[in-house]
């Protein structure tokens, strides 16, 4: 039953990740100035040389034609070579996609941490300044552009207090230590993640006082559980299927996030990796690191449907 | 009904101070040429990066421009490259959405194809890959951004219409006769309003991040159009030895960032209580 | 619930796994800060395997690595490397018709790997950069080279059926750097694993380079020259943000930053243990003038664009005093540079009256007009570079000031190549770097600002077989004159390089072969 469900679900993600790698593909390769064209502003490279270079990496074909190789050639995972590394895509990537998800994970569990104890305060709170200053100081975390907040981050840890490195995963050259590692990542993860500690928070709060509106936590509290447990115990669970369905659907915003954060913090990701292919004109890069973010984007919504069912059999919907 | 709406928007504190505080940017901006006289792209190089003082109220920047004039200007395109992409991206989503949702069949399933397609790649990557390879204008950015923004409008809409179909007076009206249009637009459509709305005023908060963040990769706005998120980023080679070059577009942009998604977060309750 | 708890506890296990194998990855024994040497870029370098790119950075650090036949002294004479000796006429390296060229190689020169260096690997070298199937945008001289003659292990002998004066500045340009045939021959060169662990002669060989985020590399111990590199090793290490290069240097990680800006300046100065290091090159800022551009046709306008703009405002200002006020088209580092040209003093008055001869006159908007037509200019930029935007931004004011409505376009830096070439532009600011031996330039080369003087253009093609190096001079110097007359082209400011380095790095300088050029010789 579930796998057939399962499979169902995988399969018609194949479409969109078709259609999608088309419109990219064509968004790439349509506008004129192509990785030839960066030797041209060197007088010793000849427009013969820049046509020769041309010819050689296949960019005369027509477009559809390009399209198909890259297509038939992506599916049996080949995913072409880099024009500048000359290395294959999938190696490329393979070398920041981690770093990225390491980046981006942390951001969100922290997040959420912040998210739910947030939540909670909110909705305990009796006052209804308690839920105004817990809403504020998220709404004002989402509202920071990241790379101001980041060099504020850096400026005041890093620089003044001397408590943090300036970026980078780890000391280079050093022997490895867990602190050195957690001190490189603390500062750009808090800052990523920083920009959705007010949705999460939003989710847990409505979903905990919408609980302790109906009738069996009073029920419960009558029977002598203590109003915050019985909120809990029941509000949590009642929080985190609309935040699960959440969670999936912000993968991609996750993503947005973490190419700024990585420039900021010198962390050897996708987001870095997008920004310089696209600078080099670095074809095959820039298409392999969009498929790939793409790729982790169905199956961050995938994951989602699938925890979305288990949480709520009931629910097995088509969206 | 109006009144109800009324009094549920006063018990709002958040939604008040953000439409205040928004209110206060937004006039600023209109009335920008009467607030200062000073013209915002002045250059002055033998007058750069001075502290705020009683003739620059927030200082000059780094070749000797009115920071406090820039700003406000800088307030006029990023205001309205916010509400020109969520206009743009409210009207396509909105639109497609409707159009899915009401026809169903392959024209649903196309758009809604193209809806998963689009949402599957982060939207800062798709603008700056498209910003990359032409020669950006301000109103291409918006197009820009719009055209890779409009799918969770349209995903939205799209679900609003469908449940809406389901509901009785849709149903009757089909019943005595209505033409399909006439349901469309007498019943369906306005009640779509409410959620549009929100997404759109969502939208241009998002948008103006958006561009900063775009700024600071290097495809932001090109010049001479000044926005806070091309002043933010230009800040920062200053970050320390002239900070107010930073603090107040920054700041700008939080606020309003801020403002903009307090009032949504309201109208969203007002709209819609769950 | 319950049967729901195991899932979960499953997923986190391995969640925390995955968190533990991607944090512990890249463990290394550190070496003694004394020894080791960090350089901060603020791009990462392509490939290390030289020819198949023209980014700078790579350059730089293939310079680690690699060696050239000669390179460039900070002065701009030649010092010998791979060669044992700098050929002449003299000593009968250069024949005297200037056609033959014989290198004697150094001997007892060995490849990172432990093969000896012998001319078969220069004549490959040669072979791999003018071979038409690999993707190598820079192939000009090399290519004109006729035949090529190994007559024994540590003698080459390049033959052109033309007198050329370039060649020895083409073996000591900045990529010129010497492959080893052994390794390559045969093999898929361009997508050789030697793109990512290259095999030089140079002082330094590359330990690991992690995407993304740093290159170490550790000294050659059978480096040819004796006792170096002092260093036991370099690590470069890729920092894109302003604020992260910042704190690194006020963290004191950083030994050199390279490719500072002048916005930098005050803020490395108030720092006690770096110095900002200024190094003259062959480059200039300049507007480029479209004379092809019904406007800019008028010689009147360019000149009045010339007097109209205080080039000391910007050099003073925008650019810190570290670069000067140019007027002739070759800058006072190169040795053809002529410092007797026409010049331009800001004149505002003489720039008006300049407009108003060619008929464009004030309206009422106080843009200036001629027969209906604004006198509107768009100056093209490369987008993302902070300081030239401000520069390009002060010349609008002050043109602003002559009425001309003068606009900014944008676009990235790999669109900006083909635009120019399809003449899509009327103004444009940039830089360029001109040659040791100018027979490829602006001029002979490219010419986006499609001048058309056939005098002056007749001057320039008698350069590359005039084999007296102070004919050439004359020449050059005879053209910088007429281009002053003609303004093709709007000369703003020399373009130092600088850097930020630590007062106790010794023997870091830079020069014309790069930053990184005698790297051997660092120490602390």
């Amino acid at each position: 039953m579930v796998s057939r469900y399962a499979v169902k679900r995988i399969l018609g993600t194949i479409p969109r990740i078709l259609l999608i790698s088309f419109i990219l593909f064509l968004l790439i390769h349509l506008p004129s100035g192509g990785p030839a064209d960066i030797y041209a502003g060197d007088p010793s490279a000849s427009p013969a040389d820049i046509e020769r270079i041309r010819e050689l990496w296949g960019l005369d074909e027509p477009l559809l034609v390009q399209y198909g190789t890259w297509l038939q050639n992506a599916v049996t995972g080949n995913w072409g070579r880099s024009f500048v590394e000359r290395r294959g895509v999938l190696d490329v990537v393979r070398d920041r996609l981690l770093n990225t998800l390491l980046l981006t994970g942390t951001a969100l569990v922290l997040s959420l941490l912040a998210g739910f104890i947030l939540g909670i305060i909110g909705a305990l709170g009796t006052r209804r300044g308690t839920y105004n200053i817990v809403q504020g100081l998220a709404v004002l975390g989402m509202s920071i552009p990241t790379f101001w907040s980041g060099a504020l981050v850096i400026l005041f840890f890093s620089v003044y207090l001397q408590w943090i490195p300036s970026g980078g995963m780890y000391t280079i050259g050093a022997s490895f230590s867990w602190i050195d590692r957690l001190s490189h990542l603390a500062a750009p993860a808090v800052v990523l993640g920083s920009v959705y500690v007010a949705q999460w928070t939003r989710y847990v709060q409505s979903g905990l006082r919408q609980v302790m509106r109906e009738d069996y936590i009073r029920t419960a509290k009558a029977k002598g559980i203590g109003h915050l447990e019985a909120s809990l115990k029941h509000g949590l669970p009642n929080a985190a299927i609309p935040l699960v369905t959440v969670l999936g659907l912000e993968a991609p915003k996750l993503i947005s996030g973490a190419m700024v954060t990585e420039v900021v913090f010198s962390w050897p990701g996708l987001g870095r990796l997008l920004t310089d292919s696209l600078l080099a004109r670095d074809y095959p890069v820039v298409m392999g690191v969009l498929m790939v973010l793409v790729l982790v984007v169905v199956l961050a919504n995938l994951l989602t449907d699938f925890a979305y069912s288990w949480l709520d059999p009931r629910v097995r919907y088509d969206g | 009904m109006r009144h109800i709406l009324l009094r549920r928007f006063t018990k709002e504190t958040l939604a008040i101070i953000g439409l205040f505080v928004l209110a206060v940017f937004v006039l600023a901006a209109i009335f920008a040429p009467f607030i200062t006289p000073v013209d915002p792209n002045r250059v002055n190089p033998r007058e750069m990066l001075r502290p705020p003082s009683s003739s620059h109220w927030m200082g000059t920047d780094d070749i000797g421009r009115d920071v406090f004039s820039r700003l406000l200007y800088a307030g006029r395109a990023s205001l309205s490259l916010g509400v020109g992409v969520a206009l743009v991206s409210v009207g396509l989503g909105g639109a497609l959405g409707a159009l899915a949702g009401f026809s169903e069949g392959w024209i649903d399933a196309l758009v809604s194809l193209l809806i998963d397609s689009i949402l599957s790649v982060p939207i800062l990557a798709l603008a700056m890959v498209a910003s990359a390879f032409i020669d950006l204008t301000p109103w291409r950015l918006i197009l820009i951004l719009a055209l890779s923004s409009w799918p969770t409008t349209a995903r939205l809409v799209r679900g609003q219409v469908l449940q809406l179909k389901q509901l009785t007076y849709v149903e009757a009206a089909h019943a005595i006769g209505a033409t399909r249009l006439r349901v469309l637009f007498r019943h369906i459509v306005p009640n779509t309003l409410g959620v549009v709305s929100v997404s759109a005023s969502l939208l241009v908060a998002y948008a103006i991040l958006i561009e900063s963040a775009l700024s600071f990769l290097g495809f932001g706005v090109p010049p001479p159009t000044a926005t806070w998120g091309g002043m933010l980023y230009g800040a920062q080679l200053y970050y320390r030895e002239a900070p107010w070059l930073a603090v107040f577009p920054g700041l700008s942009i939080t606020l309003v960032v801020a403002s903009i998604n307090f009032l949504g977060e309201g109208l969203k309750r007002i709209v819609g209580p769950t | 619930m319950n049967s729901k708890r195991p899932v979960s506890l499953m997923a986190l296990v391995v969640v925390v796994f995955a968190f533990m194998g991607v944090m512990t990855g890249g463990v290394q024994a550190i070496t003694p800060a004394a020894e080791r040497a960090v350089i901060g870029v603020p791009q990462e370098p392509r490939t290390l395997l030289p020819h198949f790119d023209l980014l700078t950075l790579s350059h730089e650090v293939q310079s680690l690595v690699f060696d050239r036949l000669l390179t460039l002294d900070t002065d701009g004479d030649y010092l010998p490397r791979l060669a044992a000796v700098v050929p002449s006429v003299a000593n009968g390296g250069i024949s005297p018709d200037g056609r033959t060229y014989t290198f004697t190689l150094r001997e007892g020169v060995e490849w990172q790997d432990g093969q000896p260096f012998t001319s078969a690997d220069v004549k490959f070298t040669w072979e791999v950069i003018t071979n038409p199937d690999l993707p190598i945008p820079s192939r000009s001289i090399w290519d004109e080279v006729v035949s090529v003659e190994t007559p024994d292990p540590y003698t080459i002998v390049f033959e052109f059926a033309e007198p050329n004066v370039a060649f020895l500045a083409v073996t000591a340009r900045s990529n010129a750097f010497m492959l080893p045939k052994h390794l390559l021959e045969g093999e898929d060169i361009v997508n050789s694993s030697l793109n990512r662990n290259p095999v030089g002669t140079g002082p330094f060989t590359v330990q690991e380079w992690v995407s993304g985020s740093h290159i170490a590399l550790e000294r050659n111990p059978g480096y040819w020259q004796d006792d170096k590199p002092e260093l036991a090793e370099i690590v470069v290490r890729i920092i894109p943000g302003t604020e992260g290069q910042r704190a690194a240097l006020q963290r004191g990680e950083l030994d050199v930053l390279l490719d500072i800006t002048s916005a930098d300046l005050s803020f490395v100065e108030g720092l006690n243990q770096y110095q900002v290091v200024t190094t003259p090159t062959y480059a200039w800022w300049h507007f480029w003038l479209n004379n092809d551009d019904p406007v800019l046709s008028d010689g009147n306008v360019r000149r009045a664009l010339v007097y109209g703009l205080d080039k000391a405002a910007i050099t003073e200002t925008v650019m810190q005093g570290v670069n000067v006020p140019l007027d002739a088209v070759f800058p006072p580092a190169h040795w053809a540079h002529n410092p007797d040209v026409r010049t331009y003093p800001y004149d505002p008055a003489r720039a008006q009256e300049l407009l108003e001869e060619s008929g464009w006159t004030v309206g009422a908007d106080g843009i200036r007009q001629k027969d209906g037509t604004r006198l509107r200019l768009e100056v093209l930029n490369i987008a993302g570079q902070a300081e030239r935007l401000r520069v390009i931004q002060i010349a609008q004011a002050y043109w602003r000031d002559l009425g001309i409505d003068v606009q900014v376009r944008e676009i990235d830096g790999a669109s900006f190549p083909p635009t120019m070439g399809s003449g899509d532009f009327q103004i444009a600011y940039g830089w360029f770097g001109e040659e040791h031996e100018p027979v490829f330039n602006l001029w002979l080369g490219t010419n986006w600002q499609n001048y058309d003087n056939q005098e002056a253009f007749d001057l320039l093609a008698q350069v590359p077989t005039t084999v007296e190096q102070s004919e050439r001079r004359a020449l050059i110097q005879e053209f910088q004159k007429l281009a002053a007359e003609d303004v093709p082209t709007l000369p703003l400011a020399t373009r130092a390089l600088l850097s930020a380095a630590r007062t106790d790095l010794q023997g870091y300088q830079p020069g014309l072969a790069g930053s990184l050029w005698n790297a051997a010789d660092w120490s602390k």
